[in-house]
């Protein structure tokens, strides 16, 4: 496996686990307790390899929600993570600072034909690296995962009122 | 996004899609005998169908990108086949009349790689490339074979997202 995938590969464990620390803090205090595992992921750059999931159930066992490694490779982002709950799903993406951008070249016709490179990016509100869900309501924007948004995201998933 | 982009139909039918999923997965789980009549979960087992409703969710996300990727290439097939009416003001016209026939006989067959290929120097090599994995990964979806492996995912999203800004910029061309 060539360096740069194996790096991209182990970014994106470290990351997922990252994710999850955060989750075990921001679930402190509630009924819903976390537990890691692992699943196998097969993307086709670097073939198969473990990556580490979390559970949350609640104080009776019962599932609350999953968060699902997806994989490393995903098109417009850096790692995709699924939080799959009894009810729904929401995808969780990996996002540098800045997000996706779209470079484009615009002839400028006038006095002197030109060319200008221009960029924007595809969504709005990433302001730093980390952990993102993009509203699908609204279109065009991106929200850094919190405490806050994870625990309201945990709630549409698996309707679970945090006790 | 505009309300002429032709992907606007399908994404707005996935929402909805996600939306009653969600409700039946709800229905479904607090057993409502009177919501559930006249349906097939009504004396099923609860986590049959909660699995069934689970799966259905699954893969509203694989239909959406194929329904996105259907409208997505009809709108660029449209856009050439209109650019090439131009070949009819060609000279002679004893030519034009015979190239345009060969050309609207051709574009069907025209792998839409290909066709993207022609917007790159316009659109920027990124956003065609990232259109051609959403076609790879559309294709992965249609064939699929369970011993290969995903040639990267796209969320619903992003594809609806990156298609569509493909097609804003090409009706500005």
């Amino acid at each position: 496996m060539r360096s740069n995938t194996k790096s991209r590969q182990a970014e994106y464990i470290s990351r997922l686990n990252a994710l999850y620390s955060d989750v075990e803090k921001w679930i402190e205090g509630t009924d819903v307790k976390a537990s890691r595992g692992q699943t196998e992921l097969r993307e086709e750059i670097p073939g198969s390899y473990e990556a580490p999931t979390l559970a949350l159930q609640d104080g009776q066992g019962d599932k609350v929600a999953d968060l699902l490694p997806v994989g490393a490779w995903i098109i417009g982002a850096e790692g995709r993570v699924d939080l799959v709950g009894v009810l729904d799903r929401n995808s969780l993406v990996f996002l540098r600072q800045g997000g996706p951008h779209r470079k484009t070249k615009v002839r400028v016709v006038g006095s002197r034909e030109a060319e200008e490179e221009w960029s924007r990016p595809l969504f709005q509100g990433v302001d730093r690296p980390g952990w993102y869900w993009i509203e699908d309501k609204r279109l065009g924007r991106a929200r850094l995962v919190t405490k806050q948004l994870f625990l309201d995201l945990l709630a549409e998933v698996s309707d679970h009122v945090l006790g | 996004m505009s309300s002429d982009n032709p992907l606007e139909p399908v994404w707005r039918t996935y929402q909805i899609t996600r939306d009653c999923l969600r409700i039946a997965q709800r229905t479904v789980r607090r057993a409502d005998a009177r919501l559930l009549r006249g349906t097939d979960f009504l004396g099923d087992a609860l986590t049959a169908s909660s699995e069934r409703i689970q799966r259905s969710r699954d893969e509203s996300d694989d239909f959406v990108i194929l329904s996105l990727w259907v409208a997505f290439e009809r709108a660029v097939l449209s856009f050439l086949r209109e650019k090439g009416r131009g070949l009819l003001a060609v000279h002679p016209a004893s030519l034009a009349g015979a190239l345009y026939g060969k050309f609207e006989n051709e574009i069907e067959y025209w792998k839409t790689e290909e066709m993207l290929d022609l917007f790159r120097q316009d659109l920027g090599a990124q956003l065609i490339g990232d259109a051609k994995n959403i076609k790879k990964h559309r294709d992965w979806i249609a064939h699929r074979n369970p011993r290969r492996p995903s040639p990267g995912a796209v969320t619903p999203v992003f594809a609806y997202k990156i298609l569509s800004e493909v097609l804003e910029r090409i009706g500005r061309l």
